[in-house]
């Protein structure tokens, strides 16, 4: 007998609403240095509609596949290399970041990361992505200091929710950039000292006037394109521009966008944030044909410590905006497909246990 | 007074003329220096083909960006400057070619009497570039590894031995067997010849395939997005310069790489203002301001007192050479800093 399980897959590439169906499949099975995933939550990603409607992919899947890239679970299977990780609450990368929208899914052992049962669902769900991403920019690569004033861009969606939390936590003073009013009212709760509804206003003079003229000592940027000259023109010197994704303009990732004399005279740091866990091969590997470097699991563990302590002690919360059943996806993503959503979506797979 | 002159775009060799021409006058805050040694930089050689987009300058013109000299006169607020020995990047970033040159006192330093020439005249542009570049913005730290392009030339041989001083391990890139040598000399761990080594190669091999904390990068082009491969985790890229081609100073950069990379492209733009807020608001651009200069200056001159650093320069010819100094520098001949006396 072969076991099987309901995936959300696509058999061409279209809208969430026309291509997804809901198919009976065999439960896949994890290969060398993968764990099998028995799914309780789907965290949903604006990612995975590139892999939905065959937009920007670094690995086109082979169709029919499920999309989903990000998966909440427990651990029911090892594959070869994998040891004493066999029934671990994990928060999770799929492979090939795809395969998530599923009853099970696989992902490399070294992106899994343990979440204890202290964190309740659908929490623990909404804690990997965000907050690893929000951590390695301002962190690691920013080094954002207490007392300095970070600039945060689409403050409201899943990092920069998770941004204003730990630069709050940092004892950074936070700006936030949001639209519409639920938006801006969020990013107060979160508590970002200053918050501009770009829908209304323009950022550039607001930020200046609230530093002093001086401007901020590191931007958040996950917008790109639309946002990228004006943000500059408002960061310090010997500032640092996290450049973390391209959502006004995927393009730009891949066309000569840099102008280096504008990095020079700005005298700022241009710092290129990717959340990629691997283990030591692989990351060799990466390093070797591409020239790319992914954090270490060593790292990743590291972090999602960090993250869960926080939660824990209260520091930072869960940005949810709503859960839905296994049935909504197609639903869920569409809404965020069209920018109706505020925080995060977290799909509870069965009964969520 | 004499000035070597521009009076149309070309080879170096072929287009300077020297000229009698009025000694300049000292506006606002610029000082008039008596120029007893002029440096030479890439920078000019771009200015007098046509292709620096930074300075608009005058037709004719003269180049040079980096004097040293006493200062002879004042505009208002400069009084205190008169009789001082100094270096300084001239109004404009152009006229040093000359006897005579203006320069604004936010762009201009003291050179202490104890710095003998030809050194006094090789620190400025290098040593101010190297320390905004490698300690202020890159934050480079002991232990840590740097890649030094171009290491025998002037910004390099002052990066390689601010990376020593720091501390780091050094790994420089040259193209002949003497600057391999000199980068060597200078305190690098491992010298690469370009032109029949992968340096990406070199530095994996170096790094135990992590690739490098801090590039120093002056070449551009092709070079810069071969060491975008070379470079570490949370690693740190200065862009400095472009000498294999300053159209690259306008000519995109693919974020794809740095993104993936988990790297810093670091901007260092020499030079330094009275007023940085002032100057900000008017341009959106970041420079320093005058005081902070004057800081690293003092820290840069006790060090090479004290033997701790050596500016490095190769050739020192007359006044009456100027041009072929250009021209051999422009054929990447020279090693370390030329330094013209007038």
């Amino acid at each position: 007998m072969v076991a099987s399980m309901r995936a959300w897959r696509l058999h061409e590439y279209g809208e969430p609403l026309d291509v997804l169906q809901l198919d009976e499949v065999p439960i896949p099975e994890p290969g060398p240095g993968e764990v099998r995933i028995r799914v309780q939550a789907i965290p949903l990603n604006l990612n995975d509609l590139e892999r939905i409607t065959g937009g920007t992919m670094m690995v086109r899947p082979e169709l029919p596949y499920a999309p989903g890239m990000e998966v909440m679970g427990i651990v029911d299977a090892c594959g070869e290399g994998v040891d004493g990780r066999l029934s671990e609450r994990v928060v999770a990368t799929t492979t090939g970041a795809h395969g998530g929208y599923a009853e099970y899914a696989v992902g490399p052992s070294v992106s899994a990361f343990n979440v204890p049962d202290s964190v309740p669902l659908p929490d623990a769900a909404a804690l990997y992505f965000p907050f690893h991403l929000a951590w390695l920019g301002l962190v690691d690569r920013a080094g954002l200091a207490a007392g300095e004033t970070v600039l945060i861009h689409a403050a409201a969606g899943g990092s920069g929710s998770a941004a204003i939390q730990i630069a709050k936590h940092l004892g950074a003073r936070v700006i936030a950039t949001a639209g519409g009013s639920d938006k801006v009212g969020l990013c107060r709760e979160l508590g970002a000292d200053v918050v501009i509804d770009y829908l209304a206003d323009d950022f550039r003079p607001i930020v200046l006037a609230e530093t002093g003229d001086r401007g901020v000592d590191v931007v958040f940027d996950n917008v790109g394109e639309a946002v990228m000259e004006a943000s500059m023109a408002c960061t310090a010197y010997n500032g640092r521009y996290l450049m973390m994704g391209f959502a006004s303009n995927k393009d730009v990732a891949d066309e000569a966008f840099i102008v280096p004399r504008r990095v020079a005279l700005g005298n700022l740091k241009l710092c290129g944030v990717l959340l990629a866990y691997a283990a030591p091969e692989m990351g060799h590997l990466v390093k070797t044909a591409m020239g790319w470097n992914f954090a270490s699991g060593e790292q990743g563990v590291a972090i999602m410590r960090e993250i869960v302590d926080l939660y824990s002690a209260g520091a930072i919360q869960a940005v949810i905006g709503e859960t839905v059943g296994f049935d909504a996806v197609p639903q869920a993503i569409d809404a965020m497909a069209n920018r109706r959503t505020v925080g995060r979506t977290i799909v509870l797979v069965g009964s969520g246990s | 007074m004499r000035a070597w002159r521009v009076h149309e775009f070309g080879a170096p060799s072929e287009v300077l003329v020297l000229d009698e021409v009025a000694v300049p006058i000292p506006g606002p805050d610029e000082l008039l220096i008596e120029v007893e040694a002029v440096t030479l930089n890439f920078n000019d050689l771009d200015g007098i083909h046509g292709r620096y987009k930074t300075v608009r300058t005058p037709m004719p013109y003269i180049p040079g960006m980096e004097v040293m000299g006493t200062v002879r006169g004042c505009g208002p607020g400069g009084e205190d400057w008169v009789g001082r020995r100094v270096v300084a990047i001239p109004s404009g970033a152009f006229g040093g070619y000359a006897e005579f040159v203006t320069a604004p006192i936010a762009m201009t330093f003291v050179m202490p009497d104890s710095i003998p020439l030809p050194a006094a005249a090789g620190i400025l542009m290098p040593f101010h570039l190297g320390w905004l570049a490698l300690y202020e913005r890159a934050r480079l730290e002991a232990g840590e590894t740097l890649l030094v392009h171009a290491g025998a030339g002037g910004a390099g041989s002052a990066a390689i031995q601010l990376g020593v001083h720091r501390g780091a391990r050094v790994f420089a890139t040259a193209g002949s067997p003497a600057k391999l040598d000199r980068c060597r000399e200078l305190g690098a761990e491992r010298a690469i010849n370009y032109r029949d080594e992968d340096f990406v190669a070199a530095v994996a091999d170096a790094t135990d395939g992590r690739g490098v904390d801090v590039a120093f990068d002056t070449l551009g082009g092709s070079i810069t997005t071969d060491t975008f491969r070379a470079m570490a985790f949370n690693g740190r890229h200065v862009i400095a310069g472009f000498a294999t081609g300053i159209e690259a100073e306008d000519e995109g950069i693919v974020p794809r790489p740095v993104v993936f990379g988990n790297f810093s492209l670091v901007g260092v733009c020499h030079a330094y203002v009275d007023d940085p807020i002032t100057f900000r608001n008017l341009t959106g651009f970041n420079f320093p301001a005058h005081a902070d200069g004057e800081a690293l200056h003092a820290e840069l001159c006790a060090l090479v007192e004290a033997g701790a650093l050596r500016p490095v320069v190769g050739q020192e010819i007359d006044f009456a050479d100027l041009p072929a100094g250009l021209a051999a520098m422009e054929r990447r001949e020279t090693v370390g800093r030329t330094v013209v006396r007038i």
